[in-house]
């Protein structure tokens, strides 16, 4: 914990959680950073165990023999901000697990869990500078789950671009949300102008017709740019974060580090300014050396 | 199961609000666009006559205030009281669903924009492209009253929401992390509206609020239960109250 309490708190390896595990059908697996295949339907068992030195907790904390300790988990979605716990499990044992329920319909492209061991009483006879009001937090961690997986399962989207608004003799856009927090699966539409009935088939059922195969490719090189546009335009934002996994922030940046000539979203964005045909070409490049796009002899 | 709404795109959304606010004028209304997607997966789509039955909604519930002629301010805000509690009930959202931003905008551009227009008017962007979700028309009705009502079996009880003002609710749910719990934001409402009248309501929620937050770096208020929760947040109300009588 690395805020500063108003009252003493516990050793922090008093309290030793082991990592999170979902359940499953065939029994448990551990709960990833980034978990694919979800969607609102999917509701999420978690289960974690516990390890609480209660004696030390007692006496590094100071707290009276009466104080009553729990655990509760709690958990915030992303986009709604919408949060809630678990109920709170009285620690009678030296080894607790805990069980978190989330409803899927509840959830965001993004969970963040937090654990935390508290008073789950009032304590009256706390001496001075000891916990005594129930709730308060004597320890806790923190774990992020992007529940929307990774670039390649982006949604792409068929519409018609003159009703849309958009150039009808255009043929793709990629809408990328303004916050480079948000996971790319949440963030990222991909649309394609259903008036270019050929690209359309390509996308959906590429077959070896070499001009399918050449225009599923043209696809791939365009988000990449984008992606890469986007970075030059947020260059400032995306260098001074550390994004989450799965987020267009992460994404972004992990492209802009793998391009040659630059080591930075930073030098990306200086590039594009300073040598613009440049960064035309090492756009379509880095595409296409992570095996995106047209894969030259 | 959740119901997936219509989603409009933002590059779409944009085009319909770019026309409305140079020309001023709304298209008709319609239950479906061109260029509307859905979420892939997750629930069953919103069809043509659940999209109808919540514009009928939203046009009964107007209609009862005043529009289209009328623009009291005070017709407007029971309009917003009258309309909340019923999306709830009728669009089928779950909250990870009622979070896309570009459901609401569909809502707005697409299916209600003479409603939008009569409430808002056309030069403020945000009431109809979504991008806060406490801030559009029609998301932050529906999260006024997921957060602030309850379901009974009559439908849901509004006793909190009613007694509020939008300048209340914007203090009280702009705050994320006390406006993203339900209990938490409820105790505190119905501690503030409990509270003499001397002291100004507005000055009470934003007093209260900010000492909540603070102290949620070290309390855990999930933790605690019901009775537990409100003497908390009384604790808390008291002493601001004692703090703004003193001026």
């Amino acid at each position: 914990m690395s805020r500063v309490a108003p009252f003493l708190v516990p050793d922090p390896d008093a309290v030793r959680p082991e990592p999170w595990h979902r359940l499953i059908n065939s029994g448990t697996e551990p709960l990833p950073e980034i978990l694919d295949g979800w969607d609102y339907a999917t509701d999420l068992t978690l289960v974690r165990r516990i390890h609480i030195d209660i004696d030390r907790v007692y006496s590094s904390a100071e707290l009276p023999a009466e104080a009553r300790l729990g655990i509760v988990v709690t958990w915030q979605a992303a986009g709604s901000n919408l949060s809630g716990a678990t109920a709170v499990h009285l620690v009678d044992d030296d080894v607790i697990d805990v069980v978190a329920e989330l409803s899927g319909g509840d959830l965001g492209a993004r969970v963040q869990l937090a654990t935390r061991l508290v008073l789950a009483a009032p304590v009256e006879h706390a001496g001075p500078g000891t916990a005594s009001a129930a709730g308060s937090i004597l320890y806790e961690d923190s774990y992020g789950v992007t529940l929307l997986g990774d670039l390649a399962q982006f949604p792409i989207a068929v519409v018609d671009f003159a009703a849309a608004g958009l150039d009808q003799d255009a043929s793709i856009v990629v809408e990328i949300d303004a916050d480079p927090d948000t996971p790319v699966l949440a963030g990222v539409l991909l649309l394609l102008n259903s008036r270019d009935q050929q690209l359309v088939r390509a996308a959906s059922s590429p077959g070896a017709d070499p001009l399918d195969q050449l225009l599923a490719s043209q696809i791939g090189e365009h988000v990449t740019r984008e992606l890469l546009t986007y970075a030059t335009r947020h260059s400032e934002q995306l260098a001074t974060v550390d994004w989450e996994p799965g987020s267009i922030g992460a994404v972004c940046v992990a492209l802009a580090g793998q391009v040659e000539r630059v080591h930075s979203v930073v030098d990306l964005a200086g590039m594009e300014l300073e040598r613009p045909t440049l960064f035309q070409s090492v756009v379509v490049g880095e595409a296409r050396r992570n095996g995106i796009g047209r894969q030259l002899g | 199961m959740s119901v997936l709404w219509p989603r409009l795109p933002e590059a779409s959304a944009a085009a319909i609000y770019d026309n409305l606010a140079i020309s001023g004028l709304v298209s008709d209304p319609a239950i479906q666009h061109a260029a509307q997607i859905f979420a892939a997966t997750g629930g069953r789509r919103a069809n043509d006559d659940d999209v109808r039955a919540v514009r009928n909604l939203i046009v009964e519930a107007a209609a009862r205030h005043g529009f289209p002629s009328s623009d009291d301010p005070r017709q407007l805000i029971s309009f917003d009281r009258d309309l909340a509690p019923k999306l709830v009930g009728r669009m089928g959202v779950v909250p990870a669903e009622a979070a896309s931003k570009s459901v609401w905008s569909f809502l707005a551009l697409v299916v209600a924009p003479d409603v939008t227009m009569w409430r808002f008017g056309a030069q403020n962007r945000e009431r109809w492209i979504c991008t806060d979700l406490t801030r559009h028309m029609f998301s932050r009705l529906w999260w006024q009253a997921y957060l602030l009502t309850n379901p009974t079996s009559e439908g849901r009880d509004t006793s909190i929401l009613d007694q509020l003002n939008e300048s209340e609710l914007n203090q009280l749910l702009e705050r994320t992390r006390l406006g993203g719990n339900r209990e938490l934001v409820q105790a505190v409402a119905r501690a503030v509206l409990g509270a003499p009248d001397d002291v100004a309501r507005r000055d009470l929620i934003r007093e209260v609020s900010l000492r909540t937050l603070r102290r949620m770096a070290h309390t855990e208020y999930s933790a605690l239960d019901e009775a537990q929760l409100g003497a908390e947040i009384d604790r808390t109300l008291q002493q601001v109250i004692e703090a703004l009588r003193m001026g």
